[in-house]
């Protein structure tokens, strides 16, 4: 899709899906498709969302037979979404192209981010960020991780030491069709896991990331007394799991899906009583030890309430994620979204209905973005980290 | 509106749910206001560097307040330095430049108070460039004091909702800025003291002078926490530096600059006289404490010795034909040993260092001089002197020396390296380190000790209890964590000097009541710590708190004054194997917090029930800070009675908190947590413009009636400078008269001076003053006459007594005799009995509440009373 009124210059993009088999015509016939979008303007900056069945960097050569040494930027993923169109996991790659004017996009890799996370976040937020005279008056960093490197928050703390409240942040951690095995994500030609793409989104309005999940809370709130890293052990004094499980709703059953992790239970999760009083969702599962486990650490002592959530729920939310989105950005050409696949899990034979919701309500402005394993929206304090969200940014 | 009695009806589905709502909302709070606290406590708790526990610290801030910028600051004389953010960028100015002095900043670090501001009240110059472009909706300034009311640091939080920050957030945010303050000094002094245990010797062995002066100006600021430094030649003087002379007399100088930067010159001294001086400056004017004195004289004793050497060892390289001259006058001793490990040349200082001669050493074995335990480094170094180039070893010195004076081992340092032109032949040059390594131990001491009473500090705790809790053995490990009780009173009364004594004080009779395996420890501030090894149960735990409770139970003395101190104690227990020591501290400080909650001087171990009803204090806390809002506050009102004819004369107002979840809970409940967390200011305003409301709209309906109101007020209310003024200001709204409003005052709140000057200004409005529970506390008559108070209540232990105990009757008769000679009306509480009644009425009492009247009830019931009456004029008993 391409949107131009002539009069005030907005983002040119265009975007295109491949379901084929061969990585490199994949790659390539997707960006040709994309590239076309751009009526000749040159690419300031390349998406690349990818089931993790291809060989990554065959995919990479295809695509950059076509896009040049423009930008690259990437991740694997569990589905991916286009204009309402929706790949489910293992089906293809989907591909964006995104021109230059008016915004400014500085991309930088990190590796290393299993041994420090923290420091990871501050090399790639000093590496994104111009220097203030080159820095536009807004902006916005786009962060792709790998999401099974370890502590995601304090990759999202280390950017925000360096870049301070006025960035927000966005983005998703890798996926890899539902696997728990090795998630990567893509800069340039390279191919890399135990690391982080970042992009600076310089801009001349200021840039909003919103998000949005659609959870209710069960019951009354609880405390976490007992936790060690991502093992949940006690919650008020009592045995997690008997807690856990006293706040499901009968009628459901553990869902399984061919490839997910055993024991993930998609509909419920804990949810993170937030100063306000609202919730950040912190996603389950009970591991082959029978311990349950959260995708990433609860705070020790902190309060939480079990949440849960169905498919009317869920898909409510992506009108509100849209006009929040588009709130202040009349001249946007495209929301991105990354959402999570615990949704997508829950959505079930729904899974491809929030890809056409999310392209209703956003018509005639694009819609483009990828099943996550945890999303990121910084907006206030220092927390951005979310699961079983989704979370978008109009550019 | 307050919420009153609703007639029975069976509750219908919406409002069972909006019930649930509301008990889900308040628990919620309660959770996060806990939550909260306890993990500011672990991040406090965890072993770190100041500058990680800085910014952990404020991290978790901006995490659990969801504030979108946290500054820490430190207050000059005319800006305020950012040490700490969250939320800042990090080419922020504002890390260089700092901020103003002004607005909402100015007040609290000049007044030294707290202020929260929200929505309009915030002005342009409250908030900081760094949040332009950003909604700020609320922010709180926390003044952080460096002792001697004087306000030196400034924790401030922003954040976008237009919610201001409550009275528990508030209360949260001071105890975390003070403890962090703490924290962060314990933990420098720590660091500096391991810094110059580490790298303090190596400066001796520096032998190029340039080299020297760049260690030593590098080493100094790590030690001293200074920004800069530099070591002058007193060769190459500089008159314009300040201190010069002082240092160059040979004494250390602390002083400030003409650019306002604060100077610590520290002589290095040789022989008696200055050869240098070692210079540190800190940009931002702090003072230089004593701590970084010392420090950087033990640097400069140690640049002292290396120039020693380097003097030596540059006439050394200048001839190499005054060798043999140059190593035998040099202090160091130099050895040369052959294959077999026997001395085949030994210079003369062998002699002066340990009193072994030449010719005796000559085709001995250097082992044989060694100490038995150390043989074995210093053969694998002489077999292979490339991979251990430097070893420490003791050597026997020569029985009847003068070195044997010195002791019967010395410390020695040798450097080994192969002679010129030998494969088997080694040079050994060696110096005495005696005096270094008792340096070391000294300050590997210190840093593990709390420099004020020499107990153990933080860290060396955490190892003991790491230690401790890693051996097997079936008991566990339990610790105590002991606060002292308004310490800080002692502090302002009597000066720091004397608080200090205290401390002192205080540890040495904690010394006698520790047992011989335990650890005593002093965190800082007035924290005090036990570390428990080998106890069975809690009631063990329990136990050693009470032996705390009863060291401190006699009086101090202080600059010839007795002061009585008691201490807040919290206890733990800690299975080997499963606990761990930063888990321990935190719970034990939670179980203090308990202890100081439940009434100060007591001692609160934790199980697993006490931890829940912590937790349920904790939450009692947050839910109260609600109530006002929630409208779950009510006033019940008991009369006041003629006790000739039972006509109603007017009422007390007494404050009930009906809890959405527990229903009501007792004043003695949460009067004490109202005024440990300062809301009964708020509270106690609440209850006064509610009684006098109630009071206008009896009048009303009653002209002509003379009645009155009772309202208590706490001695906390008391000491509130404002509260005359908002007292005042309610009476008049409500459209009362002054003199229609009693206070009621309790004995042992109304002896400060302060409190007289409430009262005054109170009472020359109108507003008149009861003594409640007269006799209960020490009844001093010259209080009587210094406070305008125009009633005595007489408690209602007294009126129980009063038909039993002759004793009693004649009390109560010398205290109407009392109020007689000073004019006095006076009432009696807690008349339940007719016989009561009439005793009272023949000892002259005219006054009185009890259940033998009414019991405190609703607003409604109060005017039913007002109405028909108490019933008791039926029955007159006479």
């Amino acid at each position: 899709m391409n949107r131009d009124d002539g009069r005030v210059r907005q983002l040119r993009v265009g975007s295109a899906l491949s379901r084929e088999g061969d990585p490199t015509t994949a790659g390539r016939e997707a960006a040709q498709e994309a590239v076309r979008h751009l009526q000749g303007e040159t690419p300031g900056l390349v998406l690349v969302f990818a089931s993790i069945r291809y060989d990554l960097p065959a995919l990479l050569a295809g695509i950059r037979e076509v896009t040049g040494d423009a930008p690259l930027v990437g991740a694997t993923s569990s589905g991916q979404l286009s204009d309402g169109e929706f790949l489910a996991p293992g089906e293809g790659v989907a591909l964006m192209v995104l021109g230059g004017e008016p915004y400014q996009f500085r991309t930088h890799v990190v590796r290393g981010l299993h041994e420090d996370a923290n420091q990871c976040g501050r090399e790639l937020a000093r590496a994104v960020l111009p220097s203030p005279g080159e820095r536009a008056p807004h902006g916005a960093v786009m962060l792709l991780a790998d999401s099974l490197a370890g502590d995601l928050p304090g990759l999202l703390a280390g950017i925000h030491h360096v870049a301070g409240a006025a960035v927000p942040v966005v983005g998703g951690a890798a996926g890899a069709d539902r696997s728990l095995d090795v998630t990567y994500v893509f800069h340039g030609d390279e191919v890399l896991n135990d690391g982080a793409v970042g992009v600076w989104i310089g801009s001349p309005r200021p840039l909003r990331v919103v998000y949005g999940h659609g959870w209710q809370s069960d019951g009354l709130p609880l405390l976490v007394t007992k936790v060690d890293g991502t093992a949940v052990h006690e919650i008020g004094g009592r045995p997690a799991l008997d807690v856990y499980f006293e706040h499901f709703r009968s009628e459901d059953p553990l869902i399984s899906h061919e490839g997910a992790t055993a024991g993930y239970h998609s509909a419920h999760a804990f949810g993170l009583i937030e100063p306000d009083g609202s919730q950040l969702v912190r996603g389950a599962f009970i591991d082959g030890d029978g311990l349950l486990r959260t995708f990433s650490p609860l705070p020790p002592y902190c309060a939480v309430q079990i949440m849960s959530a169905g498919p009317e729920e869920l898909l409510a939310v992506s009108d509100t994620v849209v006009n929040d989105a588009l709130d202040g950005a009349d001249d946007a050409s495209v929301i991105l979204t990354f959402s999570c696949v615990a949704r997508m899990d829950l959505l079930a034979d729904r899974s491809a209905e929030e890809a056409e919701l999310l392209h209703r309500a956003a018509a005639p402005v694009s819609t483009f973005g990828f099943y996550t394993y945890g999303e990121f929206a910084r907006t206030t304090s220092v927390s951005g980290y979310h699961n079983a969200t989704i979370t978008a940014l109009a550019l | 509106m307050v919420t009153r009695h609703r007639p029975a009806a069976a509750p219908s589905q919406q409002d069972l749910r909006s019930q649930l709502d509301i008990a889900i909302t308040a628990a919620s709070d309660a959770y996060r206001h806990s939550s909260r606290l306890i993990r500011v406590l672990t991040v406090l708790g965890k072993p770190s560097s100041p500058a990680e526990l800085v910014e952990e610290t404020l991290l978790v801030l901006s995490e659990v307040f969801s504030a979108e910028l946290v500054l820490a600051l430190r207050v000059t004389s005319d800006r305020l330095l950012v040490t700490g953010s969250c939320g800042t960028s990090e080419d922020d100015p504002v890390h260089v430049e700092g901020l103003p002095i002004a607005g909402a900043a100015a007040v609290a670090a000049t007044r030294g108070r707290v202020v929260s501001l929200a929505g309009a009240d915030l002005s342009p110059e409250d908030v900081p460039p760094t949040l332009e472009g950003l909604v700020t909706g609320s922010a709180v300034w926390v003044p952080v004091g460096a002792g001697e009311d004087r306000v030196d640091e400034l924790l401030v939080l922003y954040r976008c909702t237009t919610e201001p920050f409550t009275p528990t957030e508030v209360q949260i945010i001071g105890s975390v800025a003070s403890r962090l303050r703490l924290a962060v000094e314990s933990r420098e002094r720590s660091a500096a003291l391991e810094q110059l245990a580490r790298s303090g010797h190596r400066l001796a062995s520096v032998l190029d002078l340039e080299a020297l002066q760049r260690e030593a100006t590098q080493v100094l600021p790590q030690v001293a926490d200074a920004d800069r430094a530099e070591l002058v030649l007193v060769d190459d003087p500089d008159p314009g530096r300040p201190g010069w002379e002082t240092a160059c007399g040979g004494a250390p100088f602390r002083g400030t600059a003409p650019d306002g930067s604060a100077v610590l010159a520290a002589p290095v001294v040789r022989d008696g006289s200055c050869m240098a001086v070692l210079y540190a400056y800190r940009r931002d004017g702090r003072t230089f404490s004593k701590d970084a004195l010392e420090s950087a004289t033990v640097v400069a004793t140690s640049v002292a010795a290396a120039m020693s050497n380097a003097e030596l060892y540059r006439a050394l390289a200048a001839s190499e034909a005054s060798l043999r001259l140059i190593t035998d006058s040099i202090s160091d001793m130099v050895a040369v040993v052959d294959g077999r490990g026997l001395f085949a040349y030994a210079s003369p200082s062998h002699e002066r260092a340990l009193g072994h001669t030449v010719p005796d050493l000559l085709g001995r074995a250097v082992l044989d001089l060694v100490h038995p335990d150390d043989q074995p480094l210093l053969r694998t170094a002489i077999a292979q002197p490339m991979c251990h180039p430097r070893v420490e070893y003791r050597v026997r010195t020569r029985p009847g020396s003068a070195a044997a004076d010195e002791g019967t081992w010395r410390w020695v340092e040798s450097a080994l390296r192969p002679a010129p032109g030998s494969d088997t032949r080694l040079v050994l040059s060696s110096r005495v380190v005696d005096e270094r390594r008792r340096l070391e131990e000294e300050l590997r001491h210190r840093a593990m000790h709390d420099p004020l009473t020499g107990l153990a500090n933080r860290t060396l705790t955490a190892d003991w209890l790491e230690a401790a809790l890693a051996r097997e053995a079936d008991s566990c490990v339990g610790v105590l964590f002991c606060d002292l009780d308004k310490f800080k009173e002692v502090n302002d009364r009597l000066g720091h000097e004397a608080g200090d004594e205290l401390l002192v004080q205080v540890a040495d009779r904690l010394r006698g009541c520790v047992r011989g395996g335990d650890l005593l420890a002093r965190f800082g501030g007035d924290e005090f710590v036990i570390a428990l090894d080998g106890v069975c149960d809690h009631a063990e735990v329990e136990q050693a708190g009470q032996r705390v409770v009863s060291a401190l139970s006699g009086s101090f003395l202080l600059r010839g004054e007795p002061v009585e101190v008691t201490a807040s104690i919290g206890g733990v227990l800690g299975s080997r194997r499963s606990a761990e020591p930063g888990a321990l501290l935190r719970d034990a400080d939670a179980a203090m917090y308990a202890a100081k909650g439940a009434g100060r001087g007591g001692v609160q171990v934790f199980d697993e029930a006490a931890s829940r009803r912590a937790l349920d204090r904790l939450e009692l806390r947050s839910d109260l800070a609600h109530a006002v809002a929630r409208d779950e506050l009510v006033v019940h009102y008991q009369p006041l009675v003629d006790l000739l004819d039972g006509a109603v004369l007017g009422f007390e107002a007494l404050v009930r908190w009906l809890h959405p979840v527990r229903g009501l809970v007792p004043p003695d409940q949460f009067i004490p947590v109202a005024e440990e967390t300062g809301l009964i200011a708020d509270i106690g305003t609440w209850v006064l413009d509610e009684a006098c409301r109630q009071l206008a709209e009896w009048q009303a309906e009653h002209p002509g009636r003379a009645l009155r109101m009772s309202v208590n007020v706490s001695a906390a209310q008391l000491h509130d400078p404002t509260a005359a003024a908002r007292y005042l200001q309610g009476i008049t709204a409500a459209g009362v008269q002054p003199r229609d409003v009693w206070l009621e005052v309790t004995e042992h709140s109304s002896v400060r001076s302060e409190v007289s000057v409430f009262a005054h200004e109170m009472h020359r409005s109108g507003v008149r003053f009861a003594l409640d529970d007269f006799g209960t506390a020490y009844s001093n008559l010259g209080d009587l006459t210094r406070l305008p108070v125009e009633a005595l209540k007489i408690d209602r232990l007294f009126v129980s007594r009063l038909t039993a105990d002759r004793a009693e009757r004649g009390l109560v008769q010398a205290v109407l005799a009392v109020a007689r000679s000073l004019d006095l009306q006076v009432v009696a509480e807690g008349v339940e009995t007719q016989e009561q009644r009439e005793e009272l009425l023949a000892l002259g009492c005219r006054q009185a509440q009890g259940y033998l009247f009414s019991r405190p009830v609703p607003a409604e019931a109060a005017a039913e009373l007002l109405r028909t009456g108490t019933g008791m004029d039926l029955v007159t008993g006479r």
